[in-house]
Parts: C-alpha cells; sequence; structure tokens
C-alpha cells in the first residue's frame, strides 16, 4: 500500500475505520487483514458459516479503494 | 427505581443519556446507543419498554438496521479497528505492513517499521494490543460497545 509512502506519518485510524465498517456491514468474525506492497487483504468468516468450518472469504482492497473509502470517511467527518 | 436499573444491567444493553418516563402505567427508557454500518455511524436514540422483568422496543422501525455494539454487547468492528488504527498511529514511529490478527478480544499486530532517528533499524515489531488498551484508545465508543 502506498497511500501513507513518503508521509511522517500514518492514518491507520482512519483506514482501518472505514475497513471496520465493512467488516461490519458484512458480519464477518474471526477477521484478519495484512497490508502488502497493492493494498490490504481482509479475510474473515462470514456470518453464515459454521464455526471451525475453515472457509474464510478474502478481499483485496486496493490502493484506489482504500484511497475512496478513506475521502468518503473524511467527508463524513465533515 | 431498583428494579429499572437491575433489568437494565441484565439486558446488556450499552446505553448513555437515560430518560425515564411514565406512559400510563408503563416505564419508557430512552437512551443513547453507539451503531454503526458502512455508510456512516453515530449515536442513535432507541426507546424502551419495561415488560414484566424485561425491556421490549417502542417503535422497532426507528431502529438503526444493524447495531452490532448494542445488541451484541461487543464493539463493532469499526470501533476496535479504530482504536488499532490509532495505537499504531501513536507508537511514535512510522510502520507499514501491519499485519493484524484477532485474539480474544483483542488483536495481534505485527508491523514494519520503516527507519527513523529513533528506530534507525527497519523491521517487524509485534504488539498484542489487549480489549483494555483498545478501551483506553478509543474509550466513548468501546466503552458503550461493551468491551469493558
Amino acid at each position: 500500500m502506498k497511500l501513507f509512502a513518503g508521509l511522517s506519518r500514518t492514518d491507520y485510524q482512519d483506514l482501518f475505520r472505514a475497513i471496520g465498517a465493512i467488516v461490519d456491514e458484512q458480519g464477518l468474525r474471526n477477521v484478519r487483514m495484512w497490508e502488502h506492497q497493492d493494498g490490504i487483504v481482509l479475510q474473515g468468516q462470514s456470518a453464515g458459516s459454521m464455526s471451525g468450518d475453515g472457509r474464510y472469504q478474502t478481499t483485496l482492497l486496493t490502493d484506489a479503494d482504500l484511497e475512496e473509502m478513506l475521502s468518503d470517511a473524511y467527508q463524513r467527518r465533515q | 427505581m431498583g428494579q429499572i436499573g437491575c433489568t437494565l444491567d441484565k439486558s446488556g444493553l450499552d446505553l448513555r443519556d437515560l430518560a425515564l418516563s411514565l406512559v400510563g402505567d408503563d416505564v419508557w427508557i430512552c437512551g443513547a446507543v453507539w451503531w454503526s454500518e458502512r455508510i456512516q455511524s453515530g449515536w442513535t436514540t432507541v426507546t424502551l419498554r419495561l415488560d414484566g422483568n424485561g425491556l421490549s422496543p417502542v417503535g422497532t422501525s426507528a431502529l438503526p438496521k444493524r447495531s452490532p455494539s448494542g445488541l451484541t454487547g461487543r464493539a463493532s468492528w469499526e470501533a476496535r479497528l479504530t482504536a488499532v488504527g490509532i495505537l499504531l498511529d501513536r507508537l511514535g514511529y512510522v510502520v507499514q505492513f501491519p499485519a493484524v490478527l484477532q485474539v480474544g478480544d483483542g488483536f495481534a499486530v505485527t508491523v514494519q517499521t520503516i527507519g527513523t532517528p529513533t528506530v534507525p533499524n527497519p523491521g517487524l515489531i509485534s504488539h498484542q494490543f489487549s480489549a483494555a488498551q483498545l478501551a483506553a484508545a478509543h474509550p466513548t465508543a468501546i466503552r458503550l460497545g461493551g468491551l469493558q
């Protein structure tokens, strides 16, 4: 992810807030996520899956997706 | 009043700014609860009626579509991940490539430092953020979401 590249500070607060809203909306549990060069991978078990069946749904949030999410978050704050 | 307090405590709902009123023979309780969904989040008012030994909502259609923090007794992901982000932003040095794993009510987070005057050597650092640390970082939403 390159959103914070070259900056002296990060804004994971707003970024994670936006991702958390998606998790809430999709009703995911046992969530894990990690950042890599092209964005953030979000994984979680959907609410309908049985506990322990190991079925995770995976979503790649690209830099463009994340930038849009952050923009929306900033606009909601105003 | 004592019975109302006990009923509210047993309900598991995390309400604040309560107002009690008598409507005929019924006791109505109005309070604010934190809720969130993708589009927006914030405080919303709910009204409950003391029904025997329990509580029943008044005007269900007026309730938010989803109220994970209020109805599940646990803070929303939005609130908890916001707290994780706050803690990362406050580490005192710039990090990248965080990997976030849910561990109970908290999170294990591994980040890569990029090298600064105070942390000169880039490398991986792991942190465990407990529920208490999350609540301290983002007290309002998380306390009312049920983490404490």
